[in-house]
């Protein structure tokens, strides 16, 4: 394996193509061998595939396409991690007046960012529509559920979780959404994109253990996997915004949040959540501090 | 034969693919080097051994391969390696719009993918200018040449990439081995 002798502790960086995009493992440690440190990456990548096989959108085999095909029909049973997952986005909705919504999947299906499954929808449903009891979820209205905001932040924690106290540090990269274990000190490259589409990369220290940073500059420039919830426009904004947050699946989800209605950030203070924006001057502006300050 | 329009078809792929490649801005590389071919023959076959095999597609294999999996041969040359179970080590190389990745992939005997290993990523960041020969500056190099920011960085974040190209790469290489790896 690639390993690095630091002063006594092995560190070595894995990656591979998960989730749509590329999940790096980056492992510091001080007494584990070699074979230690990839079967440790190895149960990183393994949560990350079972997490991916449970949320995703596009496997007609996952849970969630079970859920979305089966939930009007009848209540449906759902694991653990599903329940956990939609728990959450569902107290998010609930907190932004519905700003932050998992049932715009029609939307993107329509817009050509998610793949069409022949489900009818009720154009009126909304996350309000989606109802979890003892265990199992129902929707009221014909809709789709999408975990692409929040599922990835997830897969991260549940990954990182599974074997930090196995390693000196950890960090848990899936395209940007990152959590790491001892993360102060450490910095991060953020990625910015200018009026051309030259892309440059910004430099920031971290300032929780999680940051996930939403921006459309990878999407084709006539779609854009961000919907206004209450329109259903695409949102084309050129800016990105990253968010830092105790946990990657609060800080991916409140990334969307933070590109729907800034001024909702600030109630997510009190959580150690701070949000950034690059413009595409490359100039970072702390979100929280600009609403306070007008 | 390759017939005369897959032969127009494929100059303009070539050319398309050239313009593309030229445009593209090159100011910054972001690279990370994981492994190398030795280390990710540790971790996708343990001890199997192996015994290399030099795979020249011809065109008409490389048109079969295409026509197959509806993504582009760009390379004639195949690095491979045969395992004793019958089982094949493949290292490829696949260009996105953003990105350059050496990945090592695993199939079985029955042509299945077993593993897919990143062995190098790399991803450019533009800084306004143009250079037509952006990709001589990395192509095919094992080492962080030419990069200004190189190791320098230990966390990336920003608008998720998708790793639709390296998806298309392992397809890619999944015909190949239905079309030509199976019969040697």
């Amino acid at each position: 394996m690639p390993v690095t002798k630091q002063s006594a502790t092995n560190h070595f960086k894995r990656c591979k193509p998960l989730l749509g995009t590329y999940v790096e493992v980056s492992v510091l440690s001080e007494k584990n061998n070699n074979d230690t440190l990839i079967d440790i990456s190895e149960c990183v990548f393994s949560e990350i595939q079972r997490i991916e096989n449970l949320m995703s959108f596009h496997d007609p085999d996952s849970e969630l396409s079970y859920i979305n095909r089966e939930a009007y029909n009848h209540s449906c049973s759902i694991s653990k991690d599903m329940k956990e997952v939609l728990v959450a986005a569902l107290h998010l909705s609930k907190v932004t007046n519905g700003i932050y919504d998992i049932s715009i999947a029609p939307t993107l299906v329509r817009n050509g960012i998610l793949p069409d499954q022949s489900i009818d929808v009720d154009d009126q449903a909304n996350w309000q529509d989606i109802s979890i009891i003892k265990g199992k979820i129902s929707f009221k209205r014909k809709l789709l559920i999408d975990l692409g905001g929040i599922a990835k932040g997830y897969a991260v924690d549940r990954a990182l979780c599974m074997v930090e106290n196995q390693v000196k540090n950890i960090t848990v990269n899936a395209g940007g959404d990152l959590r790491i274990k001892e993360w102060s000190g450490e910095s991060v490259g953020i990625k910015a994109s200018d009026t051309k589409g030259f892309n440059s990369l910004i430099f920031v220290p971290m300032h929780q253990a999680a940051l996930a940073t939403s921006s459309n500059y990878y999407i084709d420039v006539n779609k854009s996997a961000m919907i206004d919830p209450f329109t259903k426009k695409e949102l084309k904004d050129k800016k990105s915004i990253s968010v830092f947050a105790p946990n990657c699946m609060l800080a991916d989800a409140l990334t969307k949040v933070a590109f729907l209605d800034i001024t909702l950030i600030p109630i997510f203070k009190p959580l150690g959540v701070k949000a950034i924006s690059i413009d595409e001057s490359g100039n970072v502006q702390d979100l929280c501090e600009r609403l306070e300050h007008g | 034969m390759m017939s005369g329009i897959n032969k127009v078809k494929k100059f303009f792929i070539k050319v398309v693919a050239f313009i593309g490649l030229a445009l593209l801005p090159v100011g910054h590389l972001y690279a990370e080097v994981y492994m190398n071919t030795e280390q990710a023959k540790e971790v996708l076959w343990q001890a199997t051994a192996m015994s290399p095999v030099a795979i020249v597609l011809t065109n008409d294999q490389m048109d079969a391969i295409e026509d197959a999996s509806g993504i582009w041969v760009g390379n004639e040359n195949l690095k491979a390696w045969k395992t004793e179970t019958g089982g094949w080590f493949i290292i490829d190389q696949v260009v996105g719009k953003h990105e350059m990745i050496d990945l090592a992939v695993a199939l079985t005997n029955e042509g299945k993918v077993k593993g897919i290993e990143v062995l190098q990523y790399r991803e450019a960041y533009g800084s306004g200018v143009k250079h037509p020969k952006w990709l001589a500056q990395f192509l095919g190099k094992d080492h962080t040449e030419h990069l200004q920011l190189g190791n320098q960085i230990h966390n990336l974040s920003g608008g998720t990439l998708s790793s639709r190209h390296i998806m298309e790469g392992v397809t890619r290489l999944v015909h190949t081995w239905n079309q030509v790896l199976r019969h040697l």
